[in-house]
Formats: C-alpha cells, sequence, structure tokens
C-alpha cells in the first residue's frame, strides 16, 4: 500500500511538474508578412535562430502569414474589427502609430524602455538618427523596430561599361581624364560612343539613357549632379527644397533637351510610365540595346550577359554627373538607401497581449540588440549557442555550418538556406539590430570583384546630406495637406518637363519662370513651410 | 428549309467567318502567348517584347517543375476540388429550392422574398460587417467560411425563378392530381425540364469557386492548408514578381532570378488550364439555358 501511495504521489508530482512546465512556455500570436519568404511558415517554424530564442525565453510564436497581395489589407481587417495577433509586423500599416496607440490597439512601449528594454533603449540613445525615426513628436515610441547597422545602397544609375570599350578599343578617354564619367563632357562623350554602336549594330529600339516617364529621377538621380534634388531635398543651408521648381531645374532641362534632340535619351521614354524606376524597359536592358540606366546592384559585373548569344555585358555603377559648365564641381548627396529605421518596420505589440505576455516578449525582442542577439538574428546561430540541438544546422553539416563563436560571418545554413528564405526574414522581418557583415567569399563574382561594395561605394561618394528623410512625421492634418498639394504640383510639373524635353513646349528662361510662377500658383510655398516645419521637429528630436 | 446561297449572302457569310475567325485569333493570341512564354528560356524571357509566337531558346519545362514541386499546390488543387463540388451540388440543390419557392404563385411570401433577395443584390454589408458575422458563426479559418457564404448566390436564384415561371403549370397541376407531393414535384417533374439552367448554373457556381481566392485570404488567415488553389497561385505570381525579386535583397550576390519570370506564366497555365478544358463541355448548354430564364411567354 506504501509503495503504491508513493508510486501515485510521484505520478501526481510528476504531472505537476510537467504541467508547470508547460504553462510557463508564452504562446503570442504574430502577424507576419512573408511576402519574399517562399515558404513563410515553414521558414519561420524551422529557423534555428527563432527556434534557440523561443527556448531561451520560453516563447512560441504562432505565425499568421497574410497571402502575397493581401498583406495591407489583412492588417486594416484586424485593425476595424479589433480581432488583434499579440504581435503585428506594421510593415503595411498606413495608421499613424500614435493613433492606433490612442485608439487602444496597441502598447506604448515608453514605459518599458528601461525596466525591460535596456539594450534597446541604449542603442536608441546612442544613435540619435534611429531615435528620432521612431519616437513621435510627444516622445513615445511603439514599435521594437529592425535596425541596419550600415544599410547598403541596392541601386543606382548604371553603365554598360563594355560598349565604350568596344567602340575604342579599350582606351576609354574621358574628357575630365577620369576612370569612370564624372562630368556632363564625360557623359556626352560616353553616350555619343553608345548611340553610334547601338546604329552601327542595326538596332532600331534602343536607347543611350533610359529617363523615367516622367523626365526625372524624383529621387534624386542625374539630377544632382545640376545641384538640385529631385522633389524634396534638402539644401546645403538645411531649408526643403523642391528640386522640380529650382532655377538649377532650367540647366537640367536644357541638357535633356539637347541629349533628346541627338538620340541619347530613349526615344519613347514618356510611354513607359508603368515601368519602375528601378526596373525600366527590360526589354532594352536586358536585350543589350540599353546604354544608361537605373539599373540594381544585382545587374552589376557581367550578371546580364548571354554569352551563347554573343551578348557580353559589363555592367558598372556610375555616379550622377557635375553640371561643371554651370559651376556645379560635385553633385549634391541624394542616395536612398541612408534610413536605418522606419516606424514601418518592425514590430508592435497589441493590446491583444496581456501584461504577462508583454512582460516576456520584450525582453526577449530586447536580446536582439545585444551583440550576441544581433549577431545570431543576422548571421544565424554559433556552435556554443548548441547550433548542433538544431535540425537544419545538422542537416547543413554542422558544426561546421556553424557561426564561430563571437563572429559575424555568416553560417552555412544562412548562406545556402535560400529556399527558406532565412536570409530575407532574419535581414528584413526580424526586429533588432541587422550587423554589418563582413563580406562573404560568394558574394564575390566569378571575376573578383565584390559589386555590392563597389555599387555601394559608387553611389554613396558623395553623401546623404540632400536626402529629405522620409521617416519625417506629419500630422494629419499637414499629411492630407502635402498629399494634396503634391499630388497638384506633380500632375502640373510632370507633364511639362516631358514637353519640355521633347520639344513639345518651348524652352526658354521665359517659359520655365512661367513654369516656376505656376507652381508657386499650385501652393508650392505652402508645400515647402510644412515640409520644412515637419523636418525642423525631426531635427529637433534628434537633438534631444 | 435550304437557304438558297445569293452572292449577297455569300459576301456576308465570308466576312462574318473573316471576322469571327479574327476575333477567335484575338481571343487565342494571349493564351498562345502565355503557354509559349511558360516553356521559354527565362532569360530570353526578360529580355523579350511582344507576343511570343514560339518558344524562346531551348524550351524547358523548369518553371513547370517549380510550380508543381510546391506541395502547396497540390494542396490547393485538392482544396478547390471540395469547395468546388460541394458549392455546385448543394448550392444549386440550395438555388433550386429557393427559386422554385420564390416562383409560386400561390406563395404569399414569393414577392417579399424575391424582393429581400434582390435587396442583396444591390446592397451588401461591406467588409468588416461581413467578417464579424462569419466571426461570430465560429467559422473563421474552416472550410465553412469558404462554403457557407458561397451556397446561396442572389442572381442566380433570380434566374432559377424566371426558368421555373416559363413552365406551363399543367405540369405541377398534373404532378399534384396523381399525388405528388412538392419535393418529388420539384425534383423529379421540374427540374428535368429547366436542365439547361440547371447545368448553367452549376457551371457558373464551379467557375465561381474555382476562381475564387479573396474570401479565403480574408477568412482563411492562419490555416494555409486550406487555401484553394487560386490564393495560392496568386501568392506565387506575387511572390515571382519580377521587381520583387529584384529588390528583395540589397545584395549583389542575390543574383536576379530569372526563373521568377517564368513562374509567372506556368502558375497562369496551371491555374487556368483546367477550367479552360471544362468550359467547352458546358458551352452548349450556355445559349439555352440563359436565354430560358429571360423570355417571357
Amino acid at each position: 500500500m506504501k509503495k503504491w501511495t508513493t508510486l501515485v504521489l510521484a505520478a501526481l508530482m510528476l504531472v505537476g511538474i510537467v504541467s508547470c512546465a508547460a504553462a510557463d512556455t508564452l504562446s503570442y500570436t504574430v502577424f507576419q508578412q512573408g511576402d519574399d519568404v517562399p515558404n513563410p511558415v515553414e521558414a519561420y517554424e524551422v529557423s534555428g535562430v527563432i527556434r534557440y530564442w523561443q527556448d531561451m525565453f520560453d516563447i512560441d510564436m504562432e505565425w499568421q502569414i497574410p497571402p502575397q497581395g493581401s498583406e495591407a489589407e489583412q492588417m486594416n481587417l484586424m485593425l476595424g474589427t479589433g480581432d488583434y495577433t499579440d504581435i503585428m509586423d506594421m510593415s503595411f500599416n498606413t495608421e499613424s502609430l500614435s493613433t492606433l496607440c490612442d485608439d487602444g490597439s496597441i502598447y506604448d512601449l515608453t514605459p518599458y524602455l528601461d525596466t525591460l528594454m535596456p539594450n534597446y533603449k541604449a542603442y536608441l540613445d546612442a544613435n540619435p538618427d534611429v531615435k528620432s525615426a521612431l519616437f513621435d513628436d510627444t516622445g513615445r515610441i511603439y514599435l521594437v523596430a529592425i535596425v541596419q547597422e550600415n544599410p547598403k545602397q541596392w541601386g543606382g544609375l548604371v553603365y554598360c561599361r563594355d560598349i565604350l570599350e568596344t567602340m575604342t578599343g579599350g582606351n576609354v578617354a574621358f574628357p575630365s581624364g577620369s576612370e569612370q564619367p564624372a562630368t556632363i563632357e564625360d557623359w556626352e562623350y560616353m553616350l555619343d560612343l553608345m548611340t553610334q554602336y547601338f546604329k552601327a549594330a542595326g538596332m532600331t529600339d534602343y536607347a543611350g539613357l533610359i529617363l523615367p516617364a516622367t523626365g526625372y529621377f524624383s529621387t534624386g538621380e542625374l539630377i544632382s549632379g545640376f545641384g538640385i534634388g529631385g522633389t524634396d531635398y534638402v539644401k546645403a543651408d538645411g531649408t526643403v527644397g523642391f528640386g522640380i521648381a529650382e532655377d538649377n531645374f532650367y540647366n537640367y532641362l536644357v541638357k535633356m533637351k539637347e541629349w533628346y534632340e541627338k538620340g541619347y535619351i530613349y526615344a519613347d521614354f514618356a510611354s513607359r510610365s508603368q515601368d519602375l524606376f528601378y526596373l525600366p524597359n527590360t526589354a532594352l536592358t536586358y536585350g543589350g540595346a540599353a546604354g544608361v540606366w537605373f539599373g540594381l546592384v544585382q545587374q552589376l559585373g557581367g550578371t546580364m550577359s548571354l554569352p551563347e548569344y554573343g551578348l557580353n555585358m559589363n555592367v558598372l555603377p556610375i555616379g550622377a554627373p557635375a553640371d561643371t559648365a554651370n559651376g556645379v564641381t560635385a553633385p549634391i548627396g541624394t542616395y536612398l538607401a541612408a534610413t536605418r529605421a522606419t516606424t514601418n518596420s518592425g514590430w508592435a505589440i497589441s493590446t491583444a497581449c496581456s501584461q504577462e505576455k508583454l512582460e516576456r516578449i520584450l525582453p526577449a525582442l530586447d536580446w536582439f540588440f545585444t551583440p550576441e542577439g544581433a549577431a545570431t538574428r543576422s548571421m544565424g546561430l554559433s556552435a556554443e549557442q548548441g547550433a548542433a540541438n538544431y535540425e537544419e544546422y545538422g542537416e547543413k553539416g554542422c558544426p561546421n555550418g556553424a557561426r564561430e563563436n563571437g563572429s559575424i560571418l555568416w553560417t552555412a545554413e544562412m548562406n545556402t538556406n535560400t529556399e527558406l528564405g532565412q536570409y530575407e526574414f532574419s535581414q528584413n522581418r526580424l526586429p533588432g539590430l541587422v550587423v554589418d557583415y563582413a563580406t562573404r567569399t560568394c558574394e564575390l563574382s566569378a571575376d573578383g570583384v565584390d559589386y555590392t561594395a563597389l555599387g555601394h561605394q559608387t553611389w554613396t561618394q558623395f553623401g546623404n546630406s540632400a536626402v529629405y528623410p522620409y521617416v519625417v512625421a506629419f500630422t494629419p492634418d499637414e499629411m492630407e495637406t502635402v498629399n494634396r498639394l503634391s499630388t497638384n504640383l506633380q500632375d502640373y510639373a510632370h507633364p511639362m518637363i516631358v514637353n519640355f524635353i521633347m520639344g513639345r513646349e518651348e524652352l526658354t528662361p521665359e517659359s520655365f519662370a512661367a513654369y516656376q510662377q505656376k507652381l508657386h500658383d499650385l501652393g508650392l510655398d505652402e508645400y515647402l513651410t510644412i515640409k520644412q516645419a515637419a523636418l525642423d521637429r525631426f531635427n529637433a528630436r534628434a537633438a534631444k | 428549309m435550304i437557304e438558297k446561297m445569293t452572292k449577297s449572302r455569300a459576301v456576308f457569310c465570308a466576312v462574318n467567318y473573316a471576322l469571327m475567325t479574327l476575333f477567335g485569333v484575338l481571343c487565342l493570341i494571349p493564351l498562345w502567348h502565355v503557354l509559349m512564354a511558360s516553356v521559354s528560356d527565362p532569360r530570353l524571357l526578360m529580355a523579350s517584347s511582344g507576343i511570343i509566337a514560339w518558344p524562346l531558346g531551348t524550351p524547358t519545362l523548369e518553371g513547370y517543375r517549380i510550380v508543381l514541386s510546391n506541395s502547396a499546390v497540390i494542396e490547393g488543387y485538392g482544396n478547390t476540388l471540395i469547395y468546388v463540388a460541394v458549392n455546385a451540388v448543394a448550392g444549386t440543390l440550395l438555388t433550386a429550392i429557393a427559386g422554385y419557392l420564390v416562383s409560386r404563385k400561390n406563395f404569399r411570401l414569393a414577392k417579399p422574398l424575391t424582393a429581400f433577395i434582390m435587396f442583396t443584390m444591390i446592397f451588401n454589408g461591406g467588409l468588416i460587417p461581413t467578417y464579424m458575422v462569419i466571426r461570430s458563426l465560429g467559422i473563421i479559418n474552416t472550410r465553412l467560411a469558404i462554403i457557407l457564404p458561397a451556397l446561396m448566390n442572389a442572381y442566380y436564384i433570380i434566374v432559377m425563378k424566371s426558368a421555373f415561371e416559363q413552365l406551363p403549370a399543367a405540369y405541377e397541376e398534373s404532378a399534384k392530381l396523381d399525388g405528388a407531393g412538392p419535393a418529388r414535384i420539384l425534383f423529379q417533374i421540374l427540374l428535368p425540364l429547366i436542365k439547361p439552367t440547371v447545368v448553367v448554373i452549376i457551371m457558373f457556381s464551379v467557375i465561381g469557386q474555382w476562381n475564387s481566392w479573396y474570401p479565403a485570404s480574408i477568412y482563411l488567415p492562419r490555416v494555409r492548408d486550406k487555401w484553394p488553389l487560386q490564393l495560392i497561385m496568386r501568392s506565387l505570381l506575387i511572390q515571382n514578381d519580377v521587381s520583387k525579386l529584384l529588390t528583395s535583397s540589397s545584395e549583389a550576390n542575390h543574383v536576379v532570378n530569372m526563373t521568377g519570370n517564368l513562374v509567372k506564366y506556368c502558375v497562369t497555365v496551371v491555374g487556368t488550364l483546367p477550367i479552360l478544358v471544362a468550359y467547352p463541355f458546358a458551352q452548349r448548354y450556355f445559349v439555352t439555358g440563359i436565354t430560358l430564364g429571360g423570355v417571357k411567354g
């Protein structure tokens, strides 16, 4: 009898312990986009990093991945019906975070920074640019953000060097004496050779330079060589400018008109309004019938070649040309990927999450801002972290596949597991610090060139001081006015710009002055005043 | 009667045939383009513009391999077949009952019910209220969320009602005299008489459900294993949009995935081929089926 009683008591105890342990694990539902991950649920569930992280903090994630293309609608539906998941990826949120918080949809995380997220707080304090991007005007923060330590520029102007080599027999000599085209004169030399090449090849549909359908890059490429930005930009004195209304824009238009008449610019550029600016007319670019366009880092080098069809392309990055004839010695800095964090990139905690769960998840997310956590989320598990315990690391040849202790080199798992989209998830989806990693051997092309570095260096050589940060926050009223004025201004300006370039509209100092006046009449001054005020508030937050 | 072929009639017929042939070719060109693109060399496809008459480069089935090796596609086919079958059978049955009911002249509520049904054709609750109804029924993330709302379609009920109204009352009266009840009259006497209409409604239901992805995207957010084929196909299409593939990573080592462009075409073929094949078999019923309900005698 005594034995049986002992056995029963022991069994009860065991059950108790097991149930206590089970109850200790907290489950979280996560609304997480997975648009660039082939099998998102599987990818997130089998990820060694995620499992390691969950084990460490006794938490369990239940992923709700919206169908591709329906993310924004799902997000709105969730917010509209109050059917929140515990954690929400805010990539597709269009509502202001402070409004969501005031409406009782998400938590204000500010009170928890000191106690539950010391590493996140320390990082924010040490990085004013990130802080100003994530805090609102009232000093509140709502997001555990994805923060890029050193974002790489993903695209910019590119040119086909191989055409120049072919046309000069390898003796490319730019008028400025530079190795790469650096001035308007250099570009004219280059575009002339390219046009000759296409004509000699008997091509009827070709493009020396592909301009967007609006006639200029609103992000500032090319136009920055004329000392102005595309639309919004910050001048040297800190004031906000509207590039296509500035005096120097006249010089740009004159030059583009001249190039268009000479056949340097793609004749049909104005009709390609459906093309993405970073992916213009692929029939021309991939068909070897384009000389200069806005390209992507993936297109650099010989990746676009078709040797079996005699097409050997050598695509190189190129900076904007300085309009030296009009006194511009160097382009202004307008590279795009300078923003390290935004309020659309990270996780918010919804009010569906209980206080107990909130207090567990915040320290867990804070871990991704520690050196170890940041390296792990970005590069995968190390052997010391027990990578061998996680299936996919074993499959990839663990322990050799695991990250070396303390290293920020990529693991074999991260290198090879593109099918599961681990790369995209770790880089672009999981909150925390994305560490700046060393170049991997596999990043080098067959010719041994690190094109990621080359592209970044070329496209960012003039800095980003002229970029109007797109994380600048507006009040709802300001936003409404800015959107309305922006639409009016661009609806008028874009056809005019195209007409100026194509010669359909007379381009003289007088006609350009009339064009500028019309922009002012359409509310340009009010537009710039609002933009300036928002920028000033943004800068003030960074200074606090 | 054999119509005499006059000169003018011959010209008319020739022009008619020519125009119809041209129209047919115009309809076929996009299908042919997609089919040829789906077996083309992906790199050459990237550099092509205009209509593709023949496969570019060496024909390849790589795109189909990628699409069909995705287990979700097979799962999606299974789910779609379930939704299509249940909707076609149960939906048509319920539509027939509803159509029969509102077509009876001696049924007092026929007119108010018809008006009620018509009202839903013009006005609906909108996305969020509908979602909240489905949620309050407790069927979010279940197959019922797809099946139940699609069972009744106001337009089909009206078509069915009109078809029943075309039939002479004598059929029903004779059946009643022979002792048949309403169910027997409906299923054994009247329904066989409006077979073309029934076939058209079945076909419409099948096509509607086959192409349906939106309700699943709303009501099945957490159960991907219950997603219909079209939702999976749509996801694959968007995922393989070349613009996304090119910008999904900022790293040069993430070379352009040319097959993504190819996959888009393969997804289109895989998603539409079964229904394209099935369509002609029901075609002969279409004109009869639709006009049967639309002509007043």
